[in-house]
C-alpha cells in the first residue's frame, strides 16, 4: 500500500504530474464552460471572469504549497476537490448567479483553510490530544444552534440550522462532523483492545457487551435522535449514525454490530414516520411521486425530469431548464448537473467522489498500524461518502429524499469549508507523517 | 459562425474534456494499482512487526498499533525511536531489536527499569524469535516475524 | 490494527451504492426520454411549446390571416389580423389548444418534422407556413351579410371542392382567447361550437331536393297539378308549411319544390315508399356526413355514420319532410349543392392549398387525391339545377337572384322544437365546369328570403372573386 503517494520517479521531475494534468483539466473544463455561459447571457461579466481567476489562483497556490508541505502526498485528492468546487462554482454562477460572488470567497476561505491544515504542526495529534475540549465545543455549538438557530432564507417553519453573525452564517453541524469522526476515532482506537478482545483471544465472535461499545452506540444514537427532533435535520441525523457505526464495524469487525446498527435506523425510521410529519411526507413521496407530481412531490419529479431532459450528453451549459427544480443549487445540483452535462457528467461526477473515498479508504488501510490516524481516514472518507450517496440517491428516488449537500458541488460555505479540511487531513494522513 | 454553433461546439469540448478526466483518472487508478502490485517485490525487504500489547486481565490483548520490524529497531520514550513508547517507565534509550548473523537479538540499553523477554528481566543481549513477548515499562511487544 | 478486511468491504458497499446511483441515473436519462418527459406536467413541454414560432396562415390570395410574432421579451405571440375568419382558422392559446384550421394543420404550423441538427443546435422550433383555400373577401362579404345573426354559412369550389368560405357565428375573438376563456365556455351561444361543420341541424325543406330527386329517378311526373298543395302538413309535435306565405291552391310538384311545400311532398314520399326514398338518401350520403379532418374534436371514429335503417315506415314522412331523427350540418348541404352543379358528382370538400416551409419563399402545393362521390347521374342532376334555377327565378328563394350571375337555390323552413331555422342551399356557375355551392342557415329565423338573399350576396361575392383568375 505505498503506491498512496506519489512515485518518486521521473515523473517528478517533469513539470506535469499527475495533480497539474488534472488540474489543467479541470481549468479548460471551467474555461470552456464559462465561456458557453458568457454567449448564453450574450455577455462576459467581470465577476464572472474574477470566479475563474480565483479559482485559478487557488489551484495554483494550493498545488505549490502542497508541493513544498506534503512532497510525499496523494496526487488525486487535492486536483479532485478543486475540480468538483470550480464546477460547484460554475453551477452556482449558471443556477443563481448572486449567491456566486459568496461561494467564490467561500472557496478562497476553504482552500486557505487546507492549506493551513496542509502546513500546521501535527494537526492529526492536536485532534487527537484534544478531543473532549473539541467535543465539548461540538456540543455547544450544537446546543447553540438549537437555541439560537436560524435560517438565512428567513422562513419560519424552514429548519433553524445556522448561527449567523451578521450576514454570515455557518452550519455548526457541519463542523461537528470532523469533531465527530476525530473524537470517534480516538475514543476507538483507544478501546480497541477491548473491542477485539474476543477475537484476540479466539474466543467465541459475539458481541462484547459491555458499556464501551453500546454507551458511545446509545449517545451517538441519543445525539441523532436530538437532531432530528430539534433541528428536523433527518439528513445530518442519518448521516452521524451511519458514520459512527461503519467506524465501530471498522474497529470492532463485528458484522452484529452493522447489522443491529441497521436496525437501530430501521426502528428509529418507523418512529419518525410516525411522529413527524416531515419524515412521513418524505417517505410518503418516495414510494409514490407520480400523483402529486404538481404538489408535495413537485421537487422530486422535477429533478426526475432533469435526469431525463439530460440524456446521455445533456442540453449544454445555460441550455436546460434546471431552475424548475426547487433550491436546484442546493440540495438538487446533482439533477442540475444531469440535465446540462447529461448522463457523462454525473458518471464524471461520481466517478470524483468514489475515487475520493477509494483513496481516503486506502489511506485507512495504508494506516493500518496507528488505530487512530487510520480509524480517521476512514471516518473522513465514509462521511464524504456516505453523505454523498445520500442526496445523490435521494435526487434520483432511489431512496427517499434527505437534504443534505453534495459535497465541494452544492452552494454553501459551511460544507465547503468542512469538505476541504477533510481533503486536508486526508492529504495529511496520505503523506504520513506526524 | 453562428452563436448556437460555438454553443455546439462548447458542448462538445465540455463533453470530450469530461471524457478525458475520466480518462485519466482510470489511467491513474490503472498505474497505481500496477506499481502497487509490483511494488511489493521491490520494496525493502519486510523481515515482520512488533505488535503492541497490554496486559489486561491477565491476557494480551492487542492495542492496534503494530510497527514494523527494522533490521535494527530502537524503542525508547525519546520520539528519535523507531518505536516511540508513551511511558513513564520507560527511559529514553531503552532497548532495541537487530538482526545479527540472522538471529534477532534483543539488548537492553542501560535503561532504568530493565527489559523483559516473555516476562522475564533480561541482563544480556537475548536471541528472541516469533512469538516472544518484548516488555518495555507497562507495554508489551509481541514479534510476529514474515515466514 | 486489523481493519483491512472491514475497509475493504466498506469500499466494497460503497462502490456498490454508487453503481447503483449510476444506473439510477442511467435509466432515466435513457428510458425517461420516453417516459416522464412527454408527461403534460413537463414544464419544459410548456416552455418548448410557447417557444415555437408557428407558421404564418395565409388565405388563397396571400393575405396574412394569423402569424406569430416575438416580443422584445422574447415571448412569441399569435396574431389574428381578421376577425371575420375566427370560425374558420380557429384559435392557438398556450393553455387552452387549439381549434380549427389551427387545429387541424398543428403538426404542419409547428414544423414538428424537424431535422436532427436543429434539435442538436437548440434552434428554435419554426413552423412551417400554410396557405389556406379560404378567400378573405368572400369571408368578409359572409361576415358582413350575415350581420351578427346566430347561423353559419359555407361556401365551396366546384369542381374542385376547396372551401371558399366559412362562417359560424357566434364566434370568438382568438387574439384575447386566454382572458375570454371562461366568459366563452359559459356563453349561451356557444360560440366554439362550429355550426358550419358541427351542427346536426334538422334538415326540414332542404331535404326536398332529395325528394326531387327521387322523383325523378323514378319516373314520377313533376307537373301533375296537386290539390291544396299549400296547406299545412301536421307532424306529431309541429305543424309544416310552405317557405313563404301562399294562399289556399293548387301547385305542380315543380312549383310545390319552388315554393318548398310540403304537402305535395308527403304525397310524394308516400308513393314512393320507404325503400325508394332511403336508396337516394343513402346514395347522397346523408348518412355520412362530409367532414374537414381535425377542425372539429371528434368523438370517436365511425361515430358519424348513422345506423341503418335511416327509414322506417313509421318515421317515413317525418324523414321525407326532414322533421324526423335524420340531421344534416351546412356543409353537407353545400357539398350536396355541389353534386347537383358538378353533374352529380359531390367533390370533397378540403381547406390546404400550400405549405411553405421556414426561411423558404416557394409555396409548396398539397397534392392529394380527393375522387369525387357519384350522388346522382348527369342527367338527374341538371334536372335539378333547372329546378333550382327556377326557385330562384320563380320561388321562394327569388332573394338570392343576382343580375347576370346564373344563380340556382332552394330556400326553406327547419323546425326543431319551439324554433325554425331557415336554409338556403344554391350554387351559381361561372365557366366551363367551374362553379360554387353555398350553404346559409340561420338559427331562430322563419325568414327563407332572408337567408336566400345572404345566400345570394355570397354567390356573388364568390362569383366575383373566383371570376378574377
Amino acid at each position: 500500500m505505498t503506491a498512496i503517494t506519489a512515485p518518486e520517479t521521473n515523473e517528478k521531475k517533469s513539470f506535469l504530474n499527475v495533480e497539474r494534468i488534472l488540474l489543467l483539466l479541470a481549468g479548460v473544463f471551467l474555461l470552456v464552460n464559462f465561456f458557453a455561459l458568457a454567449f448564453i447571457r450574450s455577455g462576459f461579466g467581470i465577476t464572472d471572469a474574477l470566479q475563474l481567476v480565483v479559482w485559478v489562483v487557488c489551484a495554483a497556490a494550493g498545488q505549490w504549497w502542497l508541493e513544498r508541505r506534503l512532497p510525499r502526498r496523494d496526487m488525486l485528492l487535492f486536483p479532485i476537490a478543486m475540480f468538483l468546487s470550480g464546477w460547484g462554482l460554475l453551477l452556482i454562477n449558471r443556477l443563481t448567479q448572486p449567491f456566486a460572488d459568496r461561494q467564490t470567497v467561500w472557496l478562497v476561505i476553504s482552500v486557505g483553510v487546507m492549506m493551513l491544515v496542509a502546513g500546521f504542526p501535527h494537526p492529526l495529534r492536536w485532534l487527537r490530544n484534544y478531543r473532549y475540549i473539541l467535543l465539548m465545543i461540538g456540543l455547544v455549538l450544537l446546543v447553540g444552534t438549537i437555541i439560537l438557530g436560524r435560517n438565512p432564507s428567513g422562513f419560519a417553519d424552514a429548519p433553524q440550522l445556522w448561527l449567523g453573525i451578521g450576514s454570515v452564517f455557518f452550519q455548526p453541524s457541519e463542523a461537528l462532523k470532523i469533531i465527530l469522526v476525530a473524537f470517534l476515532a480516538s475514543y476507538l482506537a483507544e478501546q480497541y483492545p477491548a473491542l477485539r478482545a474476543e477475537e484476540m483471544s479466539g474466543g467465541r465472535r459475539f458481541l462484547n457487551v459491555s458499556p464501551r461499545i453500546y454507551g458511545p452506540i446509545l449517545l451517538m444514537w441519543g445525539m441523532s435522535v436530538v437532531i432530528l427532533v430539534w433541528q428536523r435535520d433527518l439528513g445530518t441525523a442519518i448521516l452521524f449514525f451511519i458514520v459512527f457505526l461503519v467506524l465501530l464495524y471498522v474497529a470492532s469487525g463485528s458484522t452484529f454490530i452493522l447489522a443491529s446498527g441497521a436496525a437501530l435506523i430501521l426502528i428509529a425510521g418507523v418512529v419518525a414516520y410516525k411522529l413527524f410529519a416531515v419524515v412521513e411526507l418524505r417517505v410518503d413521496i418516495w414510494l409514490n411521486p407520480w400523483p402529486e407530481a404538481d404538489g408535495r412531490a413537485f421537487q422530486i419529479v422535477q429533478s426526475l425530469l432533469a435526469f431525463a431532459a439530460g440524456g446521455i450528453f445533456g442540453q449544454g451549459i445555460g441550455q436546460g431548464s434546471p431552475g424548475y427544480i426547487p433550491v436546484t443549487h442546493s440540495d438538487f445540483i446533482f439533477a442540475a448537473i444531469a440535465e446540462e452535462w447529461g448522463l457523462l457528467g454525473i458518471i464524471v461526477v461520481i466517478t470524483c467522489i468514489a475515487v475520493i473515498v477509494t483513496r481516503g479508504l486506502r489511506i485507512a488501510i495504508s494506516q493500518r498500524p496507528q488505530s487512530f490516524l487510520s480509524l480517521l481516514a476512514a471516518g473522513l472518507s465514509m462521511l464524504i461518502a456516505v453523505q454523498s450517496l445520500m442526496i445523490m440517491a435521494g435526487v434520483l428516488k432511489v431512496i427517499p429524499l434527505t437534504g443534505v449537500t453534495l459535497p465541494f458541488l452544492s452552494y454553501g460555505g459551511s460544507s465547503l469549508l468542512i469538505s476541504f479540511i477533510i481533503i486536508g487531513l486526508l492529504l495529511r494522513l496520505s503523506a504520513s507523517e506526524d | 459562425m453562428t452563436t448556437e454553433t460555438i454553443l455546439f461546439l462548447l458542448r462538445v469540448g465540455s463533453g470530450i474534456i469530461l471524457m478525458l478526466v475520466l480518462l485519466a483518472l482510470f489511467i491513474i487508478l490503472w498505474r497505481d494499482y500496477r506499481s502497487a502490485v509490483t511494488g511489493v517485490e521491490a520494496n525493502r525487504r519486510i523481515y515482520g512487526q512488533l505488535i503492541e500489547l497490554k496486559e489486561i486481565d491477565g491476557r494480551y490483548l492487542e492495542t492496534g498499533t503494530t510497527y514494523p520490524l527494522l533490521s535494527l529497531t530502537s524503542l525508547g520514550r525519546s520520539p528519535t525511536n523507531a518505536i516511540p513508547i508513551h511511558d513513564t517507565f520507560a527511559s529514553g534509550e531503552h532497548a532495541m531489536v537487530a538482526l545479527r548473523n540472522g538471529h534477532w537479538w534483543l539488548e537492553d540499553r542501560q535503561s532504568r527499569n530493565g527489559t523483559t523477554l516473555n516476562e522475564v528481566m533480561i541482563h544480556r543481549p537475548a536471541i528472541i524469535t516469533d512469538g516472544d513477548i518484548i516488555g518495555v515499562g507497562n507495554t508489551r511487544y509481541r514479534m510476529e516475524l514474515e515466514q | 490494527m486489523r481493519s483491512t478486511r472491514e475497509i475493504n468491504r466498506l469500499l466494497l458497499g460503497v462502490l456498490a451504492g454508487f453503481a447503483i446511483v449510476a444506473l439510477a441515473a442511467a435509466y432515466w436519462a435513457i428510458f425517461g426520454i420516453d417516459t416522464i418527459l412527454t408527461r403534460e406536467d413537463n414544464p419544459r413541454l410548456f416552455e418548448a411549446e410557447a417557444a415555437i414560432l408557428r407558421g404564418d396562415i395565409v388565405d388563397r390570395a396571400d393575405h396574412l390571416l394569423a402569424t406569430s410574432t416575438i416580443g422584445e421579451d422574447g415571448s412569441v405571440s399569435r396574431n389574428y389580423e381578421y376577425p371575420e375568419t375566427s370560425s374558420a382558422l380557429g384559435y392557438y392559446s398556450l393553455r387552452y389548444g387549439t381549434g380549427g384550421a389551427e387545429a387541424a394543420y398543428n403538426s404542419i404550423l409547428r414544423g414538428d418534422n424537424r431535422d436532427f441538427t436543429t434539435q442538436l443546435l437548440h434552434r428554435p422550433q419554426v413552423g412551417t407556413d400554410i396557405k389556406l383555400t379560404l378567400d378573405l373577401g368572400i369571408q368578409q362579404q359572409i361576415a358582413q351579410a350575415l350581420n351578427g345573426r346566430v347561423g353559419a354559412v359555407v361556401v365551396m369550389g366546384v369542381p374542385n371542392g376547396e372551401i371558399l368560405g366559412l362562417v359560424s357565428l357566434p364566434t370568438y375573438n382568438p387574439n384575447t382567447l386566454d382572458a375570454d376563456w371562461e366568459m366563452l365556455i359559459e356563453a349561451p351561444g356557444k360560440p366554439f361550437f362550429n355550426r358550419a361543420l358541427q351542427a346536426n341541424y334538422q334538415p326540414g325543406g332542404t331535404l326536398q331536393t332529395l325528394l326531387m330527386a327521387a322523383a325523378l329517378l323514378n319516373r314520377q311526373p313533376l307537373e301533375t297539378v296537386i290539390e291544396n298543395a299549400t296547406d299545412t302538413v301536421q307532424l306529431a309535435n309541429v305543424d309544416v308549411s310552405c317557405a313563404v306565405r301562399l294562399p289556399e291552391m293548387a301547385l305542380t310538384l315543380r312549383d310545390a319544390y319552388a315554393f318548398a311545400c310540403p304537402k305535395p311532398f308527403e304525397e310524394l314520399a308516400e308513393t314512393l315508399d320507404r325503400e325508394k326514398i332511403q336508396d337516394t338518401f343513402v346514395t347522397f350520403q346523408l348518412n355520412r356526413p362530409p367532414s374537414l379532418e381535425g377542425f372539429v374534436p371528434q368523438p370517436a371514429t365511425g361515430a358519424s355514420v348513422t345506423s341503418f335503417p335511416l327509414i322506417t315506415t313509421d318515421n317515413l314522412v317525418e324523414n321525407a319532410l326532414g322533421q324526423g331523427n335524420l340531421t344534416v350540418t351546412p356543409l353537407q348541404m353545400a357539398v350536396m349543392a355541389a353534386a347537383i352543379i358538378n353533374d352529380g358528382n359531390a367533390p370533397q370538400p378540403y381547406t390546404l392549398a400550400a405549405t411553405r416551409a421556414a426561411e423558404s419563399d416557394a409555396w409548396i402545393p398539397v397534392e392529394a387525391i380527393r375522387p369525387t362521390i357519384p350522388y346522382a347521374n348527369a342527367n338527374t342532376a341538371r334536372q335539378l339545377q333547372d329546378l333550382m334555377r327556377s326557385a330562384v327565378a320563380n320561388g321562394a328563394a327569388f332573394n338570392a337572384a343576382r343580375p347576370n350571375i346564373d344563380i340556382g337555390g332552394h330556400a326553406t323552413i327547419a323546425y326543431s322544437g319551439d324554433e325554425t331555422q331557415a336554409w338556403f342551399v344554391g350554387f351559381a356557375t361561372i365557366a366551363g365546369r367551374q362553379a360554387i355551392s353555398v350553404a346559409v342557415v340561420l338559427e331562430n329565423s322563419n325568414d327563407p328570403g332572408l337567408a336566400a338573399d345572404i345566400g345570394g350576396t355570397v354567390l356573388a361575392a364568390a362569383h366575383e372573386a373566383l371570376r378574377q383568375n
